[in-house]
């Protein structure tokens, strides 16, 4: 019985592994630009200038 | 053994298992189960590559492609010997690993949005979850032993700099600065480290956050000395303390590393070269230091190799 379903359930594996593939290479790109810099770690990248 | 190979083909055939050199026929790759374990195995791989590449973390993807290449090939060389049965538990806990991989994967545009920093550490966690997954579909928890080398490389991918950094908190960053400052001041800058992190230059100074601090460089040199040990293990160097020595001298280069890197970073912000700044920082330029250490690395493994290669000469009988 669980050898008999071993097929179906692969198969509905691979196929939901399928359609995010495609769903994350047709997404367009993450805009890194937009908004605030949203982590203190995002700081890190500033220049700091002694006063 | 002629009259035996008919029987065998069969036994394989009704548990849906076929070894692929039995496979001749393209219509009953449908209907083999090891096909289709392959295919997951290879979307796994896919979309966590994909998904850097997506965010835009070419470090990380670099490095993920290091790791994923020889997980692949140990598991190609193997394929024949693995025992592909699952029992229910495996294939549920796997499932779920594997669905929480997929929806973490669905969010996680959203997440990076905005942010400068593409570093997440759930995108750090899916190598290894999600290999333990298809490990656990394939082969259930009985048969996880058999995939111990590549589970291993896969948890070196991204999980220590998870433990430390966002477990542990650790950060290692005054240590850089420290050292940084040092190596500027003996090189004949005039330097002074403030608060710790701030290393001050006449005409300008840069703060090492934890981000910077190396500890993703020594976390990723790491994971490679791992791969190294496990894909072209040493017969001279084979002792505990060799393999302890190899993993330390890979940390090591990658805190060196880095230190010249926060140093020229310093130097160029004392310059007020903004271009050669974000060039060094964030551009193309962040990862040639990157690949540096990588280098390094690989030659001293090389060397380590060759000196495996010499047999130590009989003693000369007087």
């Amino acid at each position: 019985m669980l050898n008999q379903l071993r097929l179906p359930f692969l198969i509905a594996i691979a196929s939901g592994l399928l359609l995010v593939l495609i769903w994350i290479l047709l997404s367009p790109d993450v805009d890194k630009n937009k908004g605030e810099d949203a982590t203190p770690e995002a700081l890190s990248y500033q220049l700091h200038k002694p006063t | 053994l002629l009259e035996d190979a008919p029987v065998k083909q069969i036994i394989y055939k009704s548990e849906g298992l076929m070894k692929f050199s039995q496979i001749d026929n393209p219509r009953e790759l449908l209907k083999d189960n090891t096909v289709w374990l392959g295919a997951i195995a290879i979307g796994v791989m896919a979309i966590n590559l994909a998904i850097l590449w997506k965010v835009g973390d070419e470090a990380h993807l670099g490095m993920s492609v290091l790791f994923w290449l020889p997980v692949g090939s140990m598991i190609w060389e193997k394929r024949e010997e693995l025992n592909l049965k699952s029992d229910r538990i495996g294939s549920f806990i796997g499932a779920v690993l594997i669905g929480l991989f997929l929806f973490t994967i669905v969010s996680m545009p959203a997440r990076i949005a905005g942010q400068r920093d593409t570093y997440d550490p759930f995108l750090r966690l899916m190598p290894f979850l999600s290999g333990l997954g298809i490990a656990l579909i394939a082969s259930g928890i009985q048969g996880l032993k058999q995939y111990k080398p590549e589970l291993i490389i896969l948890f070196f991918l991204g999980i220590p700099k998870v433990i430390i950094t966002d477990l542990l908190n650790i950060d290692i960053s005054p240590i850089t600065a420290k050292f940084s400052a040092f190596m500027l001041h003996y090189v004949g800058y005039t330097t002074y480290l403030r608060d710790s992190v701030f290393i001050d230059l006449p005409g300008g100074s840069v703060k090492v956050y934890s981000g910077c601090s190396g500890m993703e460089s020594m976390t990723y040199l790491l994971g490679l000395s791992v791969v190294c040990l496990l894909m072209f293990p040493l017969e001279r160097f084979h002792q505990r303390i060799h393999k302890i020595l190899i993993v330390t001298f890979a940390v090591i280069t990658g805190f060196l590393v880095n230190l010249v890197r926060v140093a020229l970073m310093a130097i160029l912000a004392a310059s007020s070269n903004i271009e050669a700044f974000d060039y060094w920082h964030e551009g193309d330029g962040s990862l040639i230091f990157g690949m540096i250490a990588v280098g390094i690395f690989g030659l001293f493994y090389m060397f380590l190799l060759k000196q495996d290669e010499v047999q130590p000469q009989d003693p000369v009988e007087s």
